[in-house]
């Protein structure tokens, strides 16, 4: 039982109202200082023991590895292009189970699909968008680490211009490393129309904790999209993860909003913006825009991005 | 092995799993008594073992002779500042035991971190500390490389064949809740966070961000670390706002 239940739905004002309970124990194969991991564990607090998490192969599918899983709850594996229609099958055995008398409502679960960027934004993407035309009630969590991590930090198309992954290398005659944008994937969910898109990041847990309860009162696809710094791949020590939770939000790179049926709120808004160096300059991804000497143009390029968003949000 | 290079004067034309590795070197001592890791299995009788231990630990390792023990992890931290030079200073000793010289060692130092570093500095620093390693092991005897037809001496390692299985048994069901903390991950920890409970606050932060959930809040709501479990990834005594957490190095995980 989540703490949650209790207070049915009402939104938290401060960190000390978030659950002490565990839903996701220690003990997994999963890097020290895992900032997916971190975001995931604060939003199962929310879900409660009573979720079933359908996996596309990741990172987290370390998670549950026989004998051993760190869940209360249930989890089930499926594969990279189709964690979304897993979640289809396990919802639609619910319900028929439900109907038939065979399960009581109480005995009902929340499924959830836990997935990686690349599973996201590249491999999944068209079982997630059948699934959304489908309505089918469901979460579904992106811990968004911007590249295949658990294969050796290839690049998918959440990495973000200028970042070095092992697949968009530094050359001479690439010196941004990845030269393409990340895709715009909130906005490719809500021009599905789901009931709720978010972004989350565990520099604002309060903010995180409160999207997952204004979730829980909507029926139908509800989508988060969670900023997850990775000193495996991002190339820095595990203790910085927050430090890089915090400057994403703070240089305005990771913008923390919501769509609540298509309208976009802002859940945070800082007054100024950070410069994005701050955020890009220890990480050893981004290295290669400093050193050995700066690329001028390709942080003018990422400051200006960051600038036009918000600009366009201040309209 | 787990994880290997393979080194070899001619071209290697194979992959897949290494058998029988001509040396050992064992990064973190306390994998050497773990049956998911197993780095002593496929060694032969005279196969010698790099071992990384730490000096101010008490823990009693059996490792068969030819064992070279030393205290890699101070030696980087104390040459660079960096955990993550362990690897400059286990592939010194490495290079020392399979016989090249340091100059060959310093220019594979050199060509393999030349990129991934932010200054000369950093680079300058790895190389004193591949110089202090080769110093370190002036009296180490070479590895003999053993010819891999003869495979009369190789230790039998206990270990159970899982052979290839269809994937309803190969990934079995799990069928038990919550049982992940039986599985010891405290012994990842190279540094310990320690509370200094009158510094504490009791604000939360640590509590709500440790990734791991390895901080439990007590009746008066002070932070416990469960050290069992707890990575010593650092982010709690990192994000601590009154500095509460005081780090040690690892002792006894
Ligand atoms: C169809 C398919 N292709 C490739 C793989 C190999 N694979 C396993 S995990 C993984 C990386 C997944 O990246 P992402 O979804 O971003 O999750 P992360 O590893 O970063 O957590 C890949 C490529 C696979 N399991 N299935
Ligand atoms: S590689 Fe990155 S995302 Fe994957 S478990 Fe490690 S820290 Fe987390
Ligand atoms: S973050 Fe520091 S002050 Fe706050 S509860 Fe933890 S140890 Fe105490
Ligand atoms: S070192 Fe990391 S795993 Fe250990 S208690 Fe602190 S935050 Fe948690
Ligand atoms: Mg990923």
């Amino acid at each position: 039982m989540s703490a949650y239940e209790s207070s049915e739905l009402e939104a938290i004002k401060n960190l000390k109202q978030i659950a002490r309970e565990e839903q996701i124990l220690p003990g997994t194969a999963i890097c020290g200082g895992c900032g997916g991991l971190e975001a995931l564990r604060l939003a199962a607090k929310v879900l409660g023991e009573k979720t079933v998490f359908v996996n596309a192969a990741g990172c987290f599918t370390l998670l549950a590895v026989f004998p051993y899983t760190p869940l209360k709850g249930s989890w089930l594996y499926t594969n990279m292009a189709s964690a979304s229609a897993g979640a289809q099958g396990v919802r639609d055995a619910l319900d028929v189970l439900i109907e038939k008398g065979k399960l009581t409502r109480d005995e009902d679960v929340n499924v959830v699909v836990v997935a990686g960027d690349g599973s996201t934004y590249d491999m999944g993407l068209s079982s997630t968008s059948a699934a959304i035309f489908r309505e089918l009630d469901f979460w579904y969590f992106c811990y968004d680490n911007e590249s295949y991590g658990n294969t050796g930090v290839q690049m998918s198309s959440a990495t973000p211009y200028g970042a070095r992954t092992s697949t968009s290398a530094v050359t001479p005659a690439s010196r941004e490393g990845t030269e393409h944008g990340k895709k715009n994937l909130f906005e490719i969910w809500r021009a599905h129309r789901p009931p709720y898109v978010a972004t989350v990041s565990a520099r604002y847990p309060v903010d995180l904790t409160n999207k997952f309860l204004k979730a829980k009162t909507l029926k139908g696809p509800k989508l988060f999209i969670a900023h997850a710094p990775c000193p495996t791949g991002w190339l820095y020590d595990p203790e910085q993860t927050l430090s890089y939770s915090r400057l994403a939000v703070d240089t305005g790179i990771f913008a923390l909003k919501e769509a609540v049926n298509g309208d976009v709120t802002h859940t945070v808004l800082p007054k100024r913006h950070r410069p994005v160096e701050e955020y890009l300059a220890g990480q050893g991804r981004y290295r290669h825009l400093f050193e050995p000497e700066r690329n001028e143009r390709a942080l003018a390029l990422i400051q200006e991005q960051v600038d036009r968003y918000w600009e366009a949000v201040s309209q | 092995m787990a994880a290997f290079t393979r080194i070899a004067r001619e071209a290697i034309l194979e992959r897949g799993a290494m058998e029988h590795p001509a040396l050992v070197v064992v990064a973190d001592e306390t994998l050497v008594d773990e049956p998911a890791s197993a780095p002593l299995a496929g060694r032969r009788d005279d196969t010698p073992v790099l071992l990384n231990v730490n000096a101010q630990s008490a823990r009693q390792l059996s490792v068969p002779e030819p064992v070279f023990r030393a205290d890699f992890t101070a030696m980087a931290i104390a040459a660079t500042g960096r955990l993550s030079s362990l690897s400059t200073a286990l592939a010194a000793a490495a290079s020392r035991l399979s016989g090249l010289d340091e100059e060959h060692c310093r220019a594979g130092i050199d060509a393999e971190l030349a990129g991934e570093l932010a200054s000369r500095d950093e680079l300058e620093s790895n190389l004193a500390l591949a110089h202090d390693v080769y110093t370190l092991a002036s009296d180490w005897t070479a590895v003999a490389w053993p010819d891999d037809a003869d495979e009369s001496d190789v230790v039998e390692a206990d270990l159970v064949d899982l052979g290839l299985e269809p994937p309803c048994r190969a990934a079995p069901s799990i069928y038990a809740s919550a049982n992940s903390p039986a599985r010891h991950t405290g012994n990842w920890r190279q540094y310990r966070p320690v509370l200094e409970p009158d510094k504490c606050n009791r604000c939360w932060l640590c509590f709500v961000w440790c990734p791991e959930a390895a901080i439990t809040l007590d009746e008066n709501e002070f932070p416990t670390v469960d050290y069992d479990v707890c990575k010593g990834c650092l982010l709690c005594a990192h994000e601590c706002p009154t500095d509460a957490f005081r780090v040690e190095r690892e002792l006894g995980a």
